[in-house]
């Protein structure tokens, strides 16, 4: 395996422009990922990481820095990144009208992976996530959940060598976060990089072998849990509150809100 | 429109009021409507702001020159009875069709239910607050067809007259838009669930065709030409046809009979008494339908398994091979494909203007007025199809499926042209080409094999059309964007500009198959060139996947 990082990101930066209003996402963030390792990233709502991570999937294609994924600039080779990665969106818009069997033939398809070995693939997954038995109908009769997995599945389908991950396991059920943590951590263990945003503290304190915490567009702590927690006895909610500036005790704000 | 409803509808308060509504709740959803339309951006100009207000004058100028044709062609006539006959059956069809193929969606739109259900809003306050905000913009587009004929009645019949004419045009557009929803309303007493937004669909369809057809009957059936002038005798027969009540009301201040009174009497009391009845009758429990409707949006084969089918058949390669589709657009092609074939919004858009297709020109083929050879006329009706070609690109937006771009966004070596090429591709192989077919097939009978060279020009003058437009229109991905309400002008525009097209184009390729049969052939070969040069060089470099972003975001 080799050492060169998969992802390195330098002086990341990225704004939006609301009328005469600049709205600065992504302050310059500078980031080096190495091959097979399990990235928890993590922030407040608004932080700017499904920004990072549509940035280096190719979504994003106007921003200042350099962004390389696979030793790919993603400005000058989006396809070849593309090939590499699979990327799970936060929301899952999918098309309603299809089953999700049709929607990975033409997932496969595009990607040119030999149909009927991916959609083996497909119906292993779809058992292993427990919707085998939904295979042939229509995505607009699924649950939240349910939709989260067609998007999990499509994003494995080609086996790609890193997978980035917006709040994969929102809607999930228990057995189903069980699942995707195994498929993540068995993932990890081929060499396979997994960069995944959530809000679910606990699993990002398991699973992850690096964490990183992104504030108002700036990484403002990057290790692994235990070195980010010290010498104290921290929980990574707690140190998550203190690093974010939202370490107070609000019971009393709380309180007076419900009695006005 | 950045109006406080609670001014505008306060006329309406009594009557909001005695259905069970609250009024104040029905403002206040209204302004949300309006406050949401007004936040839609345009996305012309490079994905910049522009301002919605403008979009609505722009909207209602467009329809003030639709509504210029009407007084045109009765220049000659005297008769005010005749003029506003025609002007109310004008209005009473593009209001009917405007709200059918435009606003019945926002009626039923289910996208706010999770906001608006849980809040204690009862059915009748949802249904008002819904019609209500419909009524407005179809009252400015109302008023903007009919200003050019006010303005002649004006000057021709005197102030009275007009005024008269202008009341009776806001109480048609209530009288028709009400009408309407009782016919919705009425069928969902019938049915519900999954069924309900297919027969909805299928209603619409007939509804369309009915009124065409119904349009087109009238006026022959009750204006009298004499070869020195057209005109109308209104009797009590005419009281059975809506559109004569309106008239009928606007003739009040120059003839004076109990038929002309009674239709007057009608015209006024009808509309005030079917927003009462259906304000209280079928707005009871409005909030239901919504949910059930919200339910027929998700049941979509709830249990009923599909199998997976990769589309092969002729029919499908044949396609693929007469539309230019490349080996490695194939997949999409296949997606587009089913899509369009599933996406009820879309073919609640599409069938009613394949209906349009058939039904509408034929009564200029076969008119009992019309001049010049049968096999001439057939190939000017053969002509009309591309009033349905030029709409499919447009059409094709319409969908609720938000932000799929990303699908094809992470996905490599996919130009976002190829999405939007293929998807219109598609809907002509799925739709178009085969009502195409059966509609040039009588000229092989009129023509014989020569016949081709008139059908192949045809055809790709249709499909360069749609190329075309899709090369101008903004970006938007499939079946991606609600039917907003701000967009209706634009379709009537596009046709005109259409058959101002079509008409040189037309005369053109007569004159070539009078010299001889074969030689439209040479247009049809500039054609083709164009649109390939459209379709693989130009369309690939217009559209970045940034414009894409810009255009489809959330």
């Amino acid at each position: 395996m080799s050492n060169q990082p998969v992802i390195r990101i330098e002086n990341l930066k990225k704004s939006y422009k609301n009328g005469t209003e600049v709205n600065e996402v992504l302050k310059g963030i500078n980031l080096e990922v190495s091959p097979g390792q399990i990235i928890g990233y993590i922030g407040p709502n608004g932080a700017g990481k499904s920004t990072t991570l549509k940035i280096i999937c190719g979504l994003i294609d106007s921003f200042k820095g350099n962004v390389e994924v696979a030793g790919f600039d993603i400005r000058k080779d989006p396809t070849e990144v593309k090939r590499r990665i699979g990327y799970i969106p936060e929301l899952a818009n999918l098309y309603e009208s299809v089953t999700p069997m049709e929607y990975f033939s033409f997932i496969s398809e595009m990607r040119g992976l030999e149909l009927q070995h991916a959609l083996d693939r497909a119906h292993k997954l779809l058992s292993l996530l427990e919707i085998e038995a939904n295979a042939n109908q229509r995505i607009g009769s699924f649950s939240k959940g349910m939709k989260q997995k067609v998007l999990i599945i499509s994003a494995l389908l080609h086996n790609p060598d890193i997978l980035f991950m917006d709040e994969p396991l929102s809607g999930l059920d228990a057995n189903s976060v069980i699942t995707v943590k195994e498929i993540i951590t068995k993932m990890a263990a081929e060499g396979k990089t997994i960069f995944y945003s959530s809000h679910l503290m606990d699993v990002v304190e398991k699973v992850s072998d690096r964490i990183i915490l992104i504030n108002h567009g700036i990484i403002v702590a990057d290790g692994t849990f235990s070195e980010l927690k010290g010498t104290g006895n921290e929980s990574l909610e707690k140190l998550f509150a203190r690093l974010t500036g939202n370490d107070v005790d609000h019971t009393f704000e709380i309180s007076e809100a419900f009695n006005n | 429109m950045n109006l406080k409803a609670s001014s505008f509808l306060r006329p309406l308060k009594y009557v909001v009021e005695k259905t069970g509504a609250n009024f104040l709740q029905v403002c206040h959803l209204v302004d949300l409507r309006l406050l949401l339309d007004n936040r839609k951006l345009n996305p012309n100009s490079s994905g910049k702001n522009k301002d919605p207000n403008n979009t609505l004058v722009r909207q209602s100028l467009m329809f003030v020159l639709v509504g210029t044709f009407l007084p045109l062609m009765f220049s000659k006539s005297n008769d005010l009875f005749l003029i506003s006959f025609s002007t109310h059956i004008y209005l009473m069809v593009m209001v009917a069709v405007t709200m059918m193929s435009e606003y019945s969606v926002s009626l039923f739109d289910t996208r706010d239910n999770n906001l608006i259900i849980p809040l204690p809003v009862n059915g009748q306050t949802l249904g008002w607050a819904r019609v209500l905000h419909i009524m407005i913009y179809l009252l400015v587009i109302s008023f903007s067809l009919v200003l050019p004929s006010l303005v002649i009645i004006g000057i021709k019949f005197g102030i009275a007259s007009a005024l008269l004419m202008f009341a009776a045009s806001l109480l048609n557009t209530v009288f028709t838009l009400f009408f309407t929803i009782f016919l919705y309303l009425g069928l969902m007493k019938l049915t519900s669930g999954d069924k309900l937004k297919d027969v909805m669909m299928y209603i619409q369809i007939g509804l369309v065709i009915f009124i065409v057809v119904g349009y087109q009957l009238a006026q022959r059936s009750f204006v009298t030409n004499n070869g020195a002038e057209v005109f109308m005798s209104p009797s009590w027969r005419f009281l059975l046809i809506p559109p004569a009540w309106f008239s009928m009301l606007t003739t009040l201040w120059q003839i004076h009979s109990t038929v002309i009174l009674t239709g007057a009497v009608i015209a006024v009391v009808l509309p005030l008494l079917a927003m009462v009845f259906i304000g209280k009758k079928l707005f009871y429990g409005f909030e239901n339908t919504l949910v059930k409707l919200s339910a027929g949006d998700t049941s979509n084969a709830k249990g009923k398994s599909e199998k997976l089918q990769r589309e092969n058949t002729f029919w499908f390669r044949f396609n693929s091979i007469l539309l230019g589709v490349s080996k490695s657009e194939l997949p999409i092609f296949r997606l587009m494909w089913k899509l369009v074939g599933r996406e009820r919004l879309f073919k609640q858009s599409i069938l009613p203007m394949l209906a349009y297709m058939i039904v509408f020109p034929l009564f200029l083929v076969f008119s009992k007025n019309a001049t010049g050879d049968i096999s001439e006329r057939y190939l000017t009706f053969v002509y009309f199809t591309v009033m349905t070609s030029s709409m499919i690109p447009s059409v094709l937006c319409i969908g609720s499926n938000v932000y799929t771009l990303w699908i094809y966004q992470t996905l490599p070596n996919l130009k976002p042209s190829s999405v939007l090429s293929n998807a219109m591709k598609a809907a002509f192989a799925r739709f178009f080409i085969p009502v195409f077919i059966l509609m040039v097939a009588p000229l092989f009978y009129f023509k014989g094999v020569v016949a081709l060279a008139d059908i192949a020009t045809v055809f790709l003058f249709n499909y360069f059309v749609a190329i075309a437009i899709l090369y101008f229109q903004p970006p938007y991905f499939p079946f991606s964007q609600s039917r907003a309400t701000s967009q209706g002008g634009k379709t009537v525009l596009r046709m005109m500009l259409i058959v101002i097209l079509a008409l040189p184009l037309g005369f053109l390729h007569a004159y070539l198959s009078g010299k001889n049969g074969w030689f439209p052939l040479v247009l049809s070969a500039i054609f083709l060139l164009v649109l390939i040069l459209i379709d693989k060089k130009w369309f690939p470099r217009k559209i970045s996947w940034k414009l894409a972003e810009d255009v489809n975001k959330l």
